[in-house]
């Protein structure tokens, strides 16, 4: 018996065997492909502005209409700043929101300056705010979007 | 989300193309102009690796990054591609072999429909697609790309309060960076659409490099197997680095394979290129560049005399070109972009090795993310070793064992990572696709060698492609209709408006304000809008011109759509609003009616 030939051809059928797997799988696997994508473009296309814009994540805690609010009042040159309160739980959020914060309200620049004008606060009212700040968004549940009086 | 920004990264993207074009002439030139089509991929992932490059190494020499700087700086690699390749004596290529269209058996062309069809899939779905639940897209890759389009540099300070270590890089960010400048808007929804072209520019390169040496009833089935993987059906839409450097990484190394077959220095250019475009793209870069090239030195042992001293060279020339922006963000003093444990730690924390190489290799050859992919490639390496087709066996086989030692060894450095395939404690399972990609585009090479290598044949490593008569079914170029018809399949569903089999039907949506608009009914209470606006300080302004018209005060609210209405509400019906409309009219304001909400 040649065994090189026996040897070449168990390669060969193990080359077919590969190909013949790969085939019907990834055949097979098409349609769940595009059907995933085509579910996530159905999904995108009937979301609204807000949906797009503001994550409903617990890692982003704050009202989207207290954030849109807070893009909609400060000037592309604004600094603002995100201070958190006494009445803040952490429980409520992730401490993430800053960040998203951080690329949602870009070119504005976020800051640690005590002396901002643009205030977002967590666990904040206008008791809490003080005079010095006049709110200009309120979520309702403490979150809130604030200026300070010139 | 507008025809405006879909126009401009289109253009953009042909202007990558034509940058990487020049390069690729430079380095390599051909004599026909369907050579350039048929790596056309490989041009693409050139011109946007050294566009990184060279973007990144402005920002830090402290040139802004804006429209000019882009343009120019792509001009320039093209020009120099160029003038290397006179200097070269490349000649200008001709139209020629053009003309003739390549045979194809029509089972690899069920399978070449079959990739067309899952990218035109895959751009519907990329299309409006949003960054809400892609966590580090919002807080890190599309915050850091904006801040580049907005200022032109990258602030220490804003890099500082991000959600990842300051010192990662930047590259992919420049890009992403340049593709807001193309549409004209930080469109955080239309970059998507960018991930697309790297998926089709990563397809093409995949094809262009290996139509001619895999038969395509190897190539294009595993090449669509790929594809198919569940875990990258998951992030290839999303606006993260992992898949871009899976592309690169997976590219570079069969760059280097063909390299240790073919010795032509083209490959070898192109291959440290795309290398050093993967360092700059994402931290694990640096830890695949470095598995590439020890697995090609593993590869290419026998000839370690001539073969090493132009394998490092190429590494050293890789890692030179990123060595800019290390310097700028240590002479900054920013978080380096080493592990939690920097680069010695890890020896603090020997119990995570072993949970964490557990982790790896699960992860590696787990059938719910993956399928088969890597089954299939290990028994591509192993058939392949028994056909003695050393040069891509040895180097896949290496890559393998450096990737999963690699990727043991970024898990057991970064105590803060939990040990689980959860994305949101450990990201094991992107930096897992790296791994992934690659073998899945070094598995159709690995299973022709494997076919066409005979034991003691000298020429075991051969082109050839020797697959029997034909696989299948003989080539013809009549199964191209099937191809094409693939390409047409969404066009048509849509142009005729069907979506009964399954593909969409109808023109596609552009989301806009008008969504926010209510038409007024007769018989129904209206709304006179007197304006929108895109600040407060803009709606205060129209309000207080209504308010000199004679309008009752305006209201002013959110219109659910990123702008602001004012509106005087409550009005009872269309007839009694044609005052109201007359004195804003009259005013210089453009009124319009829509139907109160709160009727």
């Amino acid at each position: 018996m040649n065994w090189e030939r026996v040897w070449l051809l168990a390669t060969r059928l193990g080359v077919v065997a590969c190909v013949g797997i790969a085939s019907l799988v990834a055949a097979g696997k098409l349609d769940d492909a595009v059907a995933i994508f085509d579910f996530r473009a159905d999904l995108y296309a009937a979301a609204t502005y807000r949906e797009r814009t503001y994550p409903a994540s617990p890692w982003v805690a704050g009202s989207a209409r207290v954030m849109e609010d807070a893009r909609l009042w400060m000037p592309e040159d604004a600094a603002y700043r995100v201070i958190h309160g006494p009445d803040y739980t952490p429980a409520a959020s992730s401490g993430f929101e800053h960040h998203f914060l951080l690329g949602l309200l870009l070119p504005r620049a976020q800051t640690q300056s005590e002396s901002s004008r643009w205030v977002f606060c967590y666990g904040c009212s206008q008791l809490s705010l003080g005079e010095r700040y006049e709110v200009l968004s309120d979520s309702g549940n403490g979150f809130v979007f604030a200026r300070r009086r010139s | 989300m507008t025809v405006r920004a879909l126009g401009g990264l289109l253009v953009f993207n042909l202007f990558v193309l034509g940058v990487g074009a020049g390069l690729l002439w430079g380095i390599r030139g051909w004599r026909w102009w369907i050579d350039l089509v048929r790596l056309a991929g490989v041009a693409y992932l050139l011109g946007l690796a050294s566009l990184m490059i060279l973007l990144t190494f402005e920002m830090v020499v402290g040139i802004p990054l804006g429209v000019a700087t882009v343009v120019v700086s792509g001009v320039v690699l093209a020009v120099v591609g160029i003038l290397v390749g006179r200097a070269r004596g490349h000649s200008l290529p001709a139209l020629g072999q053009a003309r003739r269209l390549p045979g194809l058996s029509l089972f690899a062309a069920l399978f070449v429909a079959g990739i067309v069809v899952y990218l035109e899939a895959l751009v519907r779905a990329d299309r409006l697609a949003g960054i809400v639940r892609e966590w580090d897209g919002w807080a890190f890759w599309m915050p850091r790309a904006e801040s580049i389009y907005f200022f032109g540099r990258l602030e220490p300070e804003f890099v500082e309060t991000l959600a990842q270590p300051s010192g990662y890089p930047p590259g992919l960010s420049t890009i992403q960076a340049s593709t807001f400048h193309a549409m004209g808007s930080a469109d955080t929804a239309s970059v998507h659409v960018q991930y697309w072209f790297l998926a089709v520019a990563f397809v093409a390169a995949v094809a262009g490099l290996l139509a001619r040496r895999v038969h395509h009833a190897i190539l294009f089935p595993l090449l669509l197997l790929l594809l198919v993987a569940p875990s990258l059906l998951e992030r290839v839409t999303t606006v993260y680095a992992d898949v871009p450097l899976g592309y690169l990484i997976g590219v570079a190394a069969l760059l280097f394979v063909l390299w240790l077959e073919d010795r032509k220095t083209w490959q070898l250019a192109a291959a440290t290129i795309l290398l050093a475009g993967a360092m700059l793209t994402k931290r694990e870069g640096l830890l695949f560049a470095a598995c590439v090239l020890l697995a090609a030195l593993a590869a290419s042992w026998s000839e370690r005399g001539r073969l090493w001293p132009r394998l490092v060279g190429a590494g050293v020339v890789a890692f030179a070109l990123t060595l800019p922006w290390r310097i700028w963000f240590t002479a900054h003093g920013l978080r380096s972009d080493a592990p939690d444990s920097g680069y010695l730690g890890a020896f603090d924390h020997l119990d995570r090795i072993w949970p964490s190489l557990e982790l790896v290799v699960t992860t590696l050859f787990d059938r719910d993310l993956w399928r088969l992919v890597p089954f299939v490639a290990v028994a591509a390496i192993v058939l392949a070793l028994a056909a003695r087709a050393w040069n891509v066996a040895v180097f896949a086989g290496a890559f393998t064992a450096l990737a999963i030692a690699g990727a043991t060894w970024a898990i057991w450095a970064n105590p803060t990572l939990t040990i689980t395939q959860d994305d949101a404690g450990n990201p094991i399972v992107r930096i897992t696709g790296t791994t992934i990609l690659t073998l899945g585009i070094l598995a159709p090479l690995l299973l022709q060698r494997a076919w066409s290598a005979r034991k003691g044949d000298p020429n075991a490593t051969s082109h050839g492609i020797r697959l029997g008569p034909d696989a299948l079914i003989w080539r013809s170029r009549a199964a191209w209709a099937i191809v094409a018809l693939g390409v047409l399949s969404h066009p048509g569903s849509m142009l005729v408006g069907y979506s009964g089999s399954g593909l969409p039907g109808g023109a596609p949506r552009y989301p806009g304000a008008a969504d926010c608009v209510a038409a007024p009914a007769s018989g129904r209470s209206v709304r006179v809008v007197v304006g929108y606006a895109d600040s407060y300080l803009e709606a205060d302004a129209i309000r207080g011109r209504a308010l000199e018209a004679g309008l009752p005060v305006a209201e002013v609210e959110q219109d659910g759509c990123g702008r602001l209405r004012v509106f005087v509400d409550d009005v009872p019906t269309v007839d009694a609003s044609q005052a109201l409309v007359t004195d804003a009219q009259a005013a210089g304001l453009e009124p319009t009616l829509e139907l109160d909400p709160n009727d």
